[in-house]
């Protein structure tokens, strides 16, 4: 509690979670004006996938910034070098710091999407189910990419070489993956098919898409063609839990063996 | 006594003369019922349960109250409506429960009609193999009916909500069918015209073989593997239909195949994998339709040719066309009338007569790969197919998917968004609040 309290303080000063979810809520904002002109049934599941689509470009970047610069303060202002010389292990620092950022960033988005929901009643039919997956959706997202922030906050040693760390991992996941994917495609067949489909939904932009189309019933699974039954293997909810865990799992751990004190010796 | 017989006779006559036609349903099987009904007479059926099957062999009138079943026993047609019974009428039931065999030499349905000029209103089916089956049925006039189909399972176990037969100058309005097979199925059935149904949850809302000059207006289909899938039939007029939200790996909104001299108009494709797929098919007028955030307008492939497309809008479509086997002879534009492209290409007008002052040229390298592998279609939402479009226009990998000689000028896109002057003054004032804050600290 008193990592989450301190992690609210340092957060709730800085400028950048506020920016963050300034920028979302403009986003929000205008995708629910431009919505208005669309068909109307149905508009709640396209308007939250339109958004969905819409936070992709903004929340990873944002998250990866926030989480690794919340990490980095600590190096850069000897926090760090205080509090673990006090008994305590950097795993067990790490994961209080992990806990106090995903709590507060969660927190303070999901305040903004309940204050959503009030005009997206008026809007639309809405249903609340939908926008429980759309919730699930975008905030596994927003922990994955905060949990990738904290490792790589815990690996660089200082602001710039985080700085290009993030903006090159947002790049990697937002473009490089896919047109590696588009180039590889040529080669996919049905006897590697399941293989490529593991990497596919390792993916997690891929993968919360996905899920969110499927979930909203945007996207049918039954009448798919033999190529895309060994695609989809498994349930979207077992790969959207599967891509969750091994995340947050493997960013975590390696955060911990690969850290950098960042100037401290 | 003589007084008793007169008053007797009296209240017999009465009867008689006020609703000749007319018996009220009584605790007899319905078989009876119908069979007691007199041609051109009226069966009136109470709110309660009646067990079918029923077979219909004489002109009649069947009734129900509201609230009336007819329930199948699960053997054959819950309703057969036989050859010679031509103008029978069904209104105000509900029907259930169609055997659902396989094996059996017939496909059943909850209501199988063999004869002509029949009249099917305000009707309600569920659990049954076949909604309504027109077989060599012709002039029937179907409204105001709801069919929810067996849903999930595998195709061949789910029937169709409609399916026509050899059947003529029917016409169907007011219907919703979701949770079968195929919504409408159509086979050498021409002539007929269907309006405003409400197609879902099935895979093709409309299947579609060897039928020719069918009339389809204000039609609903969505979120079904396919909208409407139109193959061997020419002469067919689709007219300010809507196919929204078919958005599964081979799903489209409207696809036409060996379809030819088809018209295509005032239609919205909103939402769909492909908007309209075209194969094997010559000379259709697409004309003022709209593709609206598809993630492909239209799908061209290079087996058809000499389609007209004219006046319609693409907006916000990941790709607006694409064109798969090679070039075709396909016209953009009609009358100096070309297309409206949105924000796709920048266009100048310095004459203001609303058409482009230089031709719209599309340029595309993903047909191959779409041609190859059918998982392209994964990669459509991702920002990374235009880096990939880039790539490729550089190294000259490109191929021209079409020429818009005379493109339209947009109206949309083109204005600022009225939200962003509401942002303006609450931008303003955070930062006001924020600079203010600021000095006060200072």
């Amino acid at each position: 509690m008193t990592y989450i309290w301190k992690e609210w303080k340092e957060l709730s000063r800085g400028k950048g979670l506020w920016l963050a979810l300034s920028m979302a809520m403009i986003i929000s904002v205008f995708i629910l004006w431009q919505s208005k002109s669309l068909p109307s049934d149905q508009g709640l599941e396209v308007y939250l996938l339109s958004l969905y689509e819409m936070n992709v470009f903004l929340i990873p970047l944002l998250s990866l910034f926030i989480s690794s610069f919340a990490v980095i303060q600590e190096k850069e202002q000897k926090t760090l070098m205080i509090i673990l010389t006090k008994k305590e292990s950097y795993r067990s620092f790490f994961l209080k710091k992990t806990m106090g950022v995903q709590f507060i960033t969660v927190l303070v988005f999901l305040c903004w999407y309940f204050a959503l929901a009030i005009p997206m009643k008026f809007l639309f039919i809405f249903d609340v189910s939908s926008f429980g997956v759309y919730l699930l959706t975008f905030f596994t997202l927003l922990f994955i990419f905060n949990q990738i922030g904290l490792l790589l906050g815990s690996i660089c040693e200082n602001r710039m070489q985080l700085v290009g760390a993030n903006i090159f991992t947002w790049f990697f996941f937002i473009f490089l993956l896919d047109l590696l994917f588009l180039y590889i495609l040529p080669l996919v067949n049905e006897e590697n098919i399941t293989t490529f489909s593991v990497f596919y939904f390792l993916d997690p932009l891929h993968t919360l898409h996905f899920y969110l189309e499927t979930a909203l019933g945007l996207y049918p699974l039954d009448h798919l063609s033999r190529l895309m039954k060994k695609m989809v293997w498994l349930q979207p909810k077992y790969l959207l839990w599967i891509t969750l865990m091994v995340w947050s799992v493997l960013s975590f751990e390696l955060a911990v063996r690969l850290r950098r004190r960042g100037g401290i010796s | 006594m003589r007084e008793k017989w007169h008053w007797m006779a009296g209240i017999i006559f009465f009867l008689l003369t006020i609703h000749p036609n007319t018996f009220f349903a009584e605790n007899r099987s319905l078989q009876d019922l119908v069979d007691q009904t007199p041609a051109h007479g009226t069966l009136l059926l109470q709110n309660k349960t009646y067990s079918g099957n029923v077979t219909i062999s004489k002109p009649i009138a069947i009734k129900g109250a509201g609230k009336t079943n007819i329930k199948g026993d699960g053997t054959g047609n819950v309703i057969l409506i036989q050859k010679p019974a031509i103008g029978t009428r069904l209104e105000n039931l509900r029907i259930s429960h169609s055997s659902k065999s396989r094996n059996s030499v017939e496909e059943y349905s909850a209501i199988k009609v063999l004869s002509d000029r029949n009249v099917l209103k305000n009707l309600t089916i569920s659990d049954s193999f076949h909604g309504i089956y027109f077989s060599s049925s012709n002039e029937n006039d179907l409204s105001k009916v709801s069919i929810t189909g067996m849903g999930g399972g595998e195709v061949a176990g789910q029937g169709n909500g409609i399916q026509l037969i050899r059947s003529q100058r029917n016409r169907l309005t007011d219907a919703i069918i979701r949770d079968s097979r195929d919504g409408i199925y159509f086979s050498y059935s021409n002539d007929n015209v269907v309006k405003k149904v409400d197609i879902s949850h099935t895979r093709y809302g409309l299947h579609y073989m060897y039928s020719d000059h069918n009339h389809f207006f204000n039609n609903h289909f969505h979120q079904n593997v396919g909208g409407a899938a139109i193959m061997n039939s020419k002469g067919i007029e689709l007219i300010g239909n809507e196919f929204s939200y078919q958005q599964g790996s081979r799903s489209f909104g409207l696809m036409l195949q060996a379809s030819d001299e088809n018209i295509v108009k005032d239609n919205h494709f909103y939402h769909n994998q492909r908007g309209l797929y075209i194969d094997l098919s010559q000379k259709n007028r697409i004309i003022s339709n709209e593709f609206l955030q598809n993630r492909i307008g239209v799908e061209l492939w290079a087996s058809s040719s000499s389609q007209v497309f004219s006046l319609n809008s693409f907006f916000r479509n990941t790709l607006p066309v694409i064109t798969i086997g090679g070039q075709a002879q396909n016209q953009w534009s009609e009358n100096h009338k070309g297309n409206e492209w949105g924000e796709t290409f920048a266009l100048f007008d310095l004459n203001e007569d609303m058409i482009g002052d230089i031709p719209v040229k599309y340029k595309s390298s993903l047909a191959k790969l779409m041609e190859d592998q059918e998982l392209v279609y994964l990669f459509l939402p991702s920002p990374s197919i235009h880096i990939y479009e880039k790539i490729n226009q550089f190294l000259h990998r490109q191929e021209t998917v079409f020429t818009d000689p005379y493109p339209l000028m947009s109206e949309r896109g083109t204005r600022l968004p009225v939200v962003w002057f509401m942002l303006i003054p609450v931008m303003i004032i955070l930062g006001i609040i924020f600079v203010k804050r600021r000095r006060r600290i200072r």
